[in-house]
């Protein structure tokens, strides 16, 4: 039925719809990104290669940002928690937040995970980190996004430009809905359950 | 006569507490009001103690047209604050992306950068927010985490010569 609401709304040969009852983007053609990997931070700080494919009846989100990022992403996040905690317990388990740092210079595994239990307690999180650009570069293709380092500046300190989409990954490893920067939690919750329940 | 004097006494007490107000910082949620310029609502969220940067944001208010100049954090909270902007690059070719049919808003929606402000204009009886994905106060080198219901005081200057202090407070949003 999605489906069908998708292409009644499409706009030609490729672009984003919005179906009736969802409010975020459902991108056509259907991103798959259930080969991509990238080293996720375990417990131990080592990077143990993993793909973003969450376990079965499952959702995984995931977002590209950096920690030193003062707006964006703590607000990303912030609303995203807030959508998550919406949720009943039964569904709140089925997702998982997945980071991709596109500053692995400065994001170092600790600081990561710490990072995320800011945000996310109660929430499986993971966080991915790779200081092989062009694995992360393949990475964020597979999503649509993109970041550009900038220059640093007298005291060394640089920001980092960035796509600001969170992506929806279902277990068959497809960017099932995105929503991007903005999206209210009410909104994004709203939608988490109607995924949950598909 | 008695009573004339008493008079007098109480209007220039009145008259030095209307002065006060209008020179008196702000404390805890209160308004410091400076003649034209109005700055409310000032807050900022909760940071994770690794992160060294933080953002604040308000709403200044101003009947004449004006212009913020400067924002100024106290060393004692943060190394240096900035006004700053976070802009969406518009049109920009984004690697992975092969769509022709996008909509400008989810053209807006791509890469975000954040760039330095020299001043933001304020409107004649109008308003200008500084809110998530838009203007904001950044802070960085934090001396230490924001957690919920700290204050960071923060001194805005304006172009007219006003000097507006007010109370960030931190809130979980």
């Amino acid at each position: 039925m999605p489906a069908v609401l998708a292409l009644l709304f499409a706009s030609g040969c490729g672009g984003e719809t919005k179906s009736s009852s969802l409010n975020g983007i459902e991108h056509t053609p259907v991103r798959q990104v259930g080969d991509v990997k990238l080293p996720e931070v375990t417990e131990s700080d080592r990077g143990v290669s993993a793909t973003f494919k969450p376990a079965t009846g499952e959702l995984s989100i995931v977002y590209f940002g950096y920690a030193y990022c003062p707006d964006i992403c703590p607000t990303t996040f912030a609303d995203l928690s807030v959508a998550i905690r919406r949720l009943p317990a039964v569904r709140r388990k089925r997702v998982t937040v997945s980071f991709v740092t596109v500053d692995p210079k400065r994001d170092t595994p600790p600081l990561l995970r710490k990072y995320m239990s800011h945000f996310f307690t109660g929430t499986q999180a993971r966080v991915f980190r790779t200081t092989d650009s062009k694995k992360l570069v393949a990475a964020e293709k597979a999503f649509g996004a993109s970041h550009q380092t900038g220059k640093p500046d007298q005291r060394g300190g640089y920001d980092v430009a960035h796509t600001t989409y969170l992506y929806a990954v279902d277990d068959s490893g497809a960017v099932t809905l995105q929503w991007p920067f903005g999206m209210t939690s009410a909104d994004i919750a709203s939608d988490l359950k109607i995924l949950l329940d598909r | 006569m008695k009573d004339a004097t008493k008079s007098i006494s109480i209007m220039l007490a009145a008259a030095v507490a209307m002065i006060s107000l209008f020179a008196i910082t702000g404390c805890g949620d209160e308004v410091a009001k400076a003649p034209g310029v109005q700055v409310t609502d000032a807050w900022m969220r909760p940071t994770p103690e690794t992160q060294t940067t933080g953002a604040i944001y308000m709403k200044i208010s101003s009947d004449k047209a004006d212009r913020l100049v400067s924002v100024e954090v106290d060393k004692s909270f943060v190394e240096r604050a900035e006004l700053h902007e976070t802009t969406g690059a518009s049109a920009m070719e984004n690697a992975g992306h092969d769509d022709d049919m996008m909509s400008e808003e989810d053209v807006s929606a791509h890469m975000k950068m954040m760039r330095k402000l020299d001043g933001l204009d304020i409107p004649a009886g109008g308003s200008v927010e500084l809110k998530p994905g838009g203007y904001h106060v950044m802070l960085f080198g934090l001396e230490k985490p924001i957690v919920e219901a700290d204050m960071i005081p923060v001194t805005l200057t304006f172009k007219s010569g006003a000097e507006v202090s007010v109370n960030a407070t931190a809130v979980s949003k």
